[in-house]
């Protein structure tokens, strides 16, 4: 768990899923997936990411990459007929348990409050 | 269906007919998909595993309830057996040599191999003998909607399908054909073919993956990007390129028997030779031989035996088939020497049937 104040703490989801640090200049190298534990030097070393929300954690390392490699940003392909939940509002909401989780443990009390209203506000939304 | 029934069949792949069978062996697509709620495999604990196969066997079995799929526990086989499922093409090499709870689904005919807990949860594959990549897409199409109606994939709006490695991701999708280009290996002209190919965007393996020496002059097609690009523009550039390269292939072969049919018909006879009198002999030197004698077949240069016959030795003096076949492990040179009486034998009894036929040909006239 990292320490209050490290680069996880200032993550941001927004509406897109897009994980910002709140200054722009991302320090991919601190980067670490709050839900499996892949560092983003992990995945450089070894490539193959941990988990499905590593996309949103490390897009902005992986998009360069991806253009290199790919030559492309963007899926135009086939997309599921019934689609559950794409990782973007997966990511939504599970960014936010976590950072009520680290909140919690950090005993920042106050923000785990207002992270617990943003997640219900957010469920009823989504009519679960 | 058990594994030792499957190793005296030559397997979907190399059953030798379809569209342009001559030259294009095989065509397949694999598609790469995941679970949303578990890690990836690399990063799941063997109780995660055990449950993805779990939901994943559950929804294969509903789904295909009329024509079920055989399921293997890839982990607990022998790594004979896993060797031998390699030489097949029904499971990777990654897939044989990984860690930990994992299967593969197969159907009866091994057009269909559904491979559980892979470097992803699941890797979907349809492949047919001949050109038919089209329809290994709408097959291997279908099977995916009746398993997304199921389960939930880990899909991102941005980046499509979610894959343990970026370069699978988006379609997840390679489609691959498999084509014999002796002339074109032999006249060397091979590698200006590749190099038009890497332009456009396509990679060219060997048989089993390997690098550029193709093993028998098979080489694999298929497509590098999976990202910003439509299933369907994937399928069309391959359709593109590989009537092409059928194309060149021939010429190649008319080429080489118009200025040099001497050689060339030297070559494959003393190939068709070794294979009928070798004591011993390595799985590298009985393919390239086996090329040689397949592309004179095809071009009437030998006569007196099948091209279903070559097609079955392909497979058949692989490693671990050849073992499955003899029924006990063989080291090294003990195994080139089984390897050389089986060919013997089989070639043997290919003429006498090929014999029988010339024999029975000119009474039915
Ligand atoms: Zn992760």
């Amino acid at each position: 768990m990292p320490p209050t104040g490290s680069p996880m703490m200032l993550m941001v989801v927004t509406k897109q899923g897009t994980a910002l640090m709140s200054n722009s200049t991302v320090d991919l190298a601190k980067l670490r997936c709050p839900d499996c534990g892949t560092t983003y030097l992990d995945f450089r070393r070894t490539g193959r990411l941990g988990c499905p929300y590593d996309y949103v954690v490390f897009r902005s390392g992986l998009l360069p990459l991806l253009d290199r490699v790919q030559r492309a940003k963007q899926h135009r392909g086939k997309r599921p007929r019934i689609l559950r939940e794409t990782i973007e509002d997966h990511g939504e909401i599970r960014g936010l348990r976590l950072r009520l989780k680290q909140a919690v443990e950090a005993e920042d009390y106050i923000q785990a409050s207002q992270i617990r209203d943003l997640i219900r506000s957010k469920e009823r939304q989504n009519g679960s | 269906m058990d594994l030792n029934d499957l190793a005296t069949r030559n397997g979907e792949w190399l059953r030798g007919d379809g569209s342009e069978a001559d030259i294009v062996i095989s065509s397949r697509v694999r598609l790469a998909r995941n679970l949303a709620d578990f890690p990836f495999c690399s990063r799941g604990g063997e109780l995660e595993k055990r449950e993805i196969e779990t939901q994943l066997r559950r929804t294969i079995t509903e789904i295909n309830a009329e024509k079920p799929l055989v399921f293997f526990d890839v982990g607990h086989l022998t790594s004979l057996d896993r060797q031998f499922l390699v030489e097949r093409q029904l499971i990777s090499r990654e897939h044989a040599s990984a860690e930990g709870s994992r299967s593969v689904a197969i159907a009866p005919e091994e057009d269909i191999s559904l491979m559980v807990n892979e470097e992803d949860h699941l890797r979907l594959q349809v492949l047919h003998s001949g050109y038919s990549i089209r329809q290994c897409w709408e097959t291997i199409n279908k099977l995916d909607d009746a398993i997304e109606e199921k389960v939930s994939y880990a899909f991102s709006e941005e980046f499509g399908y979610l894959t343990a490695c970026p370069t699978n991701v988006g379609t997840g999708m390679r489609a691959s054909v498999m084509l014999h280009l002796p002339a074109l290996a032999m006249t060397k002209q091979i590698d200006r073919v590749f190099r038009a190919l890497q332009k456009i965007q396509l990679a060219v393996r060997g048989l089993y993956g390997e690098g550029s020496q193709a093993s028998g002059d098979f080489y694999q097609i298929s497509n590098n990007i999976t990202l910003g690009k439509t299933e369907e523009e994937i399928i069309s550039n391959i359709e593109v390129v590989v009537p092409t390269i059928v194309n060149y292939e021939r010429t190649a072969r008319r080429g080489l028997i118009k200025e040099n049919k001497q050689t060339l018909h030297d070559r494959v006879s003393r190939a068709y030779g070794t294979l009928r009198s070798a004591q011993t002999i390595s799985s590298e030197e009985t393919m390239q031989l086996l090329s040689s004698v397949r592309m004179g077949v095809n071009l009437n240069l030998i006569e007196d035996v099948g091209i279903d016959l070559i097609n079955d030795l392909f497979i058949h003096s692989q490693p671990a088939h050849l073992q499955k076949l003899e029924g006990k492990e063989l080291e090294g040179e003990d195994r080139n020497v089984a390897r050389a009486s089986y060919l013997r034998r089989r070639l043997a009894e290919g003429r006498t049937n090929g014999e029988k036929r010339a024999n029975i040909d000119p009474s039915a006239q």
